[in-house]
């Protein structure tokens, strides 16, 4: 027996078990940090108890409100645009396939402010309705809850189409078919087959709007709807409590642990075969009339309000105001902001790669959990993250300090919070998962025999990473530091609370603009947030349609 | 000489941890090509694993050219072994060209000139004019070729296949079976495979080694184990076989229904004797030692027929008949066994298969 645990221990104590400990150790510092205190018994202090007995259940009201307005605005507009688009023959539909993920690229906090600015007292809408004299000078107020919950889902949609449509066209033809050879009407036949085979895969996209709304600060915060990332923020920042923060933070755990349980369960419960993918294509349905111009208003409506609108106001406002804007201190901002980006996509990239090679050829559940364990950011929303990198952060400067001046007898600023250090590591806790994701299925794309053969004449595991895995891959590491640079470029309630003091990025930057009533000006850095963030979306279009060998297919899908 | 040397090797898996292989002992000889029969399940594939190093044995010990590679203390890496390995999905590196995936395992130590070795097999294998194509561009039978050249360029102690033949046609199966038998021995080296096809391990192997629920239950020549199988499990390997259980006595096997003289007298007790189907007459008329028996079933293959036939309620018998007399249901039949051709099976480990 104690030989047997010997070899075990020589199997699996080589260089990659110890880089996977230490990074899932590493990059677990915030759960674990909000745990320890959220059970440590400090944190229900006199600010805490003031909070729930004020505002505690109004927080609780308007995130479970928004998540329940926005799955159902979501479901309706991005499953029937994926149906018309994949069953029916609309005009310009292959562009339509496409065009339609492209409100994705639209943060919701720039969706917000520029809707509030169209539908603005002198905003183009009111302004026309006045002066033809079918309005008087009453208000049309949008800045209330159902005003940010159609925001939110005409920009998140997205997420539940793309699924939504992938699965419909991997249906297998002959099933929906047959539903039609069988006498079924098109209605019929989408909620009695096409719909429950799509189920497990549209509660997975649904799943990830409903992270994005929880995380969401900026669009909430503009539309003055307090929600629990607000709550958050409030705590931390005007009421100095981090204890309530961290109350407030669990809470919000408690509530994605519940979706994440009720999303598995849901696939878990229902894995269907969808059928033979026999490649052969639908025939889809040819439709006349007033049913075409619908199918067609199915389609372009969210396209609309999702994309194209948002962004022609902001590029009228742009228009306006871009000589205010651009100067050397905004080529600074973009410097900044894409050099942050890079670098923390670059460590993800890489730390993706280290933790999925060591799980690779340490092939055990243990370590196939640590994985798992490290990819938990991204459904934690960035506000809790903060407040979990934020607290350790400050405890180790504080001891560094002490340390510092009881030792040398000279004073040393902050190293670790406040600093881009803490910044870019929260970006990395956060998004390690979107570079993983891709790189995980291309790994998994070749077998393993590949490594084995590798081993079999002669070659080490670095070797064998460096000449035969990476190459292997190498599109998708790629691809998913893209998708990372992307999510970062955007990213704001991390940033907001992390970020050094009088440091910017394109993301607070627009939003510092659009909270100083300056919505136009924020225009301009708002537009090459989308501008970047359509960059994937086509890049996927591509991969879609030229399927390569190695795996590149982006996948951010957990 | 010795190249490659398993003794008691034994692997468990999974939660109730059965054995995967179970007590295992195999020795290679230098040049020689053994196959490793058995079933899906079988263990075999585990066992082709073991010796790569790709798992990890519980207990046993493993030596390659006479350097132990596993024993109780010991567990040397896949790399480190000089095991050349040819996997059953080919695994050839596809961002590699053919000469670039057999250079992969050419160190700069063992082979000064890289190039030469390179050509040196391709023509072994005869890809000498596929050298600079990438694997995706070959047929299923060149990519096994350029797979099989990867293995033996870096001269291995020995190589093993997995699996060689399973992804073949079987059109194809017949002349790539002939043509790795030739590369390997042209090549000098040793090598094992693995397969669950006799028909494979018959056409290409010097020896086979027959496994099932992990335990190697015989090894041996083609001929060895169709002649003198140990058990009914091997014995059944290679088509029927009748098997009777009988009473050895005074240097015969009594059966209830009569008696037949044995050759090599057994000592005396319970026995479970088995014959061929070849290897016994039939007759309409009875002689001195025959068998009256009542024909169930008779089917004309042409060249033969096949007759069952039951000995009263002792024995149901199969028959490869070659007479022209055509035998049909309810017929009464005289069998003679041909004394020489009766092999006494080991009963311990199957007694469940006796018929």
């Amino acid at each position: 027996m104690q030989n047997k645990f010997r070899k075990l221990f020589y199997r699996y104590a080589n260089g990659w078990t110890v880089i996977l400990l230490l990074l899932a150790l590493l990059i677990g510092l915030p759960i674990y940090t909000l745990l320890f205190k959220l059970f440590d018994g400090n944190s229900s202090g006199e600010v805490w108890s003031h909070l729930v007995d004020t505002v505690l259940a109004n927080y609780i009201v308007n995130s479970v409100g928004l998540v329940i307005v926005v799955s159902i605005l979501t479901l309706l507009i991005g499953v029937s645009s994926a149906w018309v688009v994949s069953v029916c023959d609309i005009p310009f539909r292959r562009h339509f396939e496409w065009v339609l993920i492209l409100p994705l690229a639209i943060p919701s906090y720039i969706a917000a402010y520029t809707y509030a600015g169209i539908f603005d007292y002198t905003g183009p809408i009111q302004t026309f309705l006045r002066d033809n004299g079918w309005i008087g000078v009453q208000y049309i107020d949008i800045m209330n809850f159902w005003g940010i919950a159609v925001v939110m889902s005409l920009v998140l949609f997205p997420y539940v189409y793309v699924v939504a449509r992938s699965s419909f066209i991997n249906q297998s033809a002959t099933l929906l078919e047959a539903s039609r050879i069988l006498g079924s009407s098109s209605t019929k036949t989408f909620f009695k087959i096409a719909l429950p085979i799509t189920r497990p895969a549209i509660i997975g996209g649904l799943s990830l709007v409903l992270m994005e709304v929880l995380n969401d600060y900026g669009a909430v915060k503009y539309f003055g709807i307090n929600t629990f990332t607000t709550g958050i923020f409030r705590a931390w920042f005007s009421l100095g409590d981090p204890g309530a923060a961290i109350n407030l933070s669990g809470i919000l755990m408690l509530f994605i642990f519940m979706l994440i349980s009720v999303e598995r369960w849901q696939r878990g419960k229902n894995v269907l075969d969808e059928g033979g993918h026999t490649g052969r294509h639908l025939k889809r349905y040819q439709l006349k009339g007033w049913k075409k111009v619908a199918a067609w208003l199915i389609c372009f409506i969210p396209l609309f309000l999702g994309f194209i609108a948002p962004v022609f106001q902001l590029i009228l406002w742009s228009a306006q105001t871009i000589h205010k804007i651009i100067n050397p201190d905004f080529m600074m901002l973009m410097l900044n902001s894409f050099g942050l980006a890079l670098m923390a996509a670059f460590l993800c990239v890489a730390i993706s790669l280290v933790i999925l090679y060591a799980v690779r050829i340490n092939p055990s559940p243990f370590f196939k959990l640590l994985s798992k364990l490290v990819s938990l950011g991204y459904s934690i929303p960035g506000a809790v993250i903060a407040i979990g990198i934020m607290i350790p952060m400050l405890g180790f400067d504080k001891i560094l300090i002490e340390f510092w001046s009881n030792t040398f007898d000279t004073k040393i600023g902050l190293i670790f919070s406040g600093t881009l250090f803490a910044l870019t590591f929260a970006y990395v806790v956060r998004f390690l998962t979107v570079a993983i994701n891709p790189i995980d299925a291309a790994f998994k794309k070749h077998s393993n025999s590949m490594d084995e053969a590798a081993h079999s004449l002669g070659a080490g595991s670095i070797k064998t990473l460096w000449k035969v895995n990476l190459p292997l891959i190498k599109s998708a590491l790629v691809s998913g530091g893209i998708l990372v640079f992307v999510d970062i470029l955007k990213e704001l309630p991390l940033t907001l609370i992390l970020r050094p003091f009088n440091f910017h990025t394109l993301a607070t930057k627009a939003y510092e603009l659009a909270s100083d009533e300056m919505v136009a000006e924020s225009a301009t850095p708002s537009l090459i947030i989308i501008l970047i963030g359509v960059v994937p979306i086509i890049l996927l279009n591509r991969l879609m349609k030229t399927p390569s060998k190695d795996g590149s297919i982006i996948d951010k899908k957990p | 000489m010795e190249v490659l040397s398993i003794k008691n090797l034994s692997k468990k898996f999974g939660k109730k941890l059965q054995y995967a292989v179970h007590n295992a002992n195999l020795s290679l000889e230098k040049g020689e090509l053994m196959a490793l029969v058995g079933e899906s399940g079988s263990g075999k594939t585990t066992l082709l694993r073991l010796i790569a190093g790709f798992e990890e044995a519980d207990t046993g010990e493993i030596s390659i050219n006479g350097d132990k590679v596993v024993d109780d203390h010991l567990n040397i890496k896949p790399e480190k072994r000089k095991i050349g390995m040819v996997f059953q999905d080919y695994a050839l590196f596809p961002h590699f060209t053919v000469s670039e995936n057999i250079a992969f395992g050419l160190s700069k130590k063992q082979f000064p000139n890289k190039k030469e070795r390179i050509s040196e097999v391709l023509e072994m294998v005869g890809l000498k004019s596929f050298a600079n194509r990438y694997p995706q561009n070959l047929s299923g039978g060149q990519q096994q070729r350029v797979a099989l050249a990867r293995a033996l360029a870096p001269q291995p102690g020995v190589i093993l296949l997995d699996e060689p033949f399973s992804n073949l046609d079987a059109v194809l199966k017949d002349q790539v079976r002939e043509e790795v038998r030739n590369i390997i021995k042209k090549a000098g080296a040793t090598a094992l495979f693995v397969t669950h096809d006799m028909r494979d391990a018959l056409s290409s192997a010097d020896r086979i080694a027959i496994l099932k629920d992990g335990k190697i239950q015989q090894v041996g020549t083609p001929r060895e184990l169709y002649e003198k199988p140990r058990n009914l499990y091997v014995a059944n390997f290679f088509g029927k076989i009748n098997a009777m259980n009988a009473t050895a006595a005074d240097g015969s096997y009594k059966l209830k229904s009569g008696t037949i003289h044995a050759v090599n007298p057994p000592k005396n007790g319970e026995l479970l004797i088995a014959i061929r189907p070849e290897n016994i007459d039939i007759s309409l008329k009875p002689s001195t030692d025959s068998f009256e028996a009542k024909v169930v079933l008779a089917q004309y293959f042409g060249d033969h027929q096949q007759v069952h036939a039951d000995i009263g309620a002792e024995a149901h018998i199969v028959i490869h008949a070659h007479e022209k007399i055509l035998f049909h249901k309810g017929d009464t039949i005289y069998l003679t066994f041909n004394a020489e051709k009766i092999h006494v099976l080991d009963t311990c480990w199957y007694p469940g298969l006796v018929s």
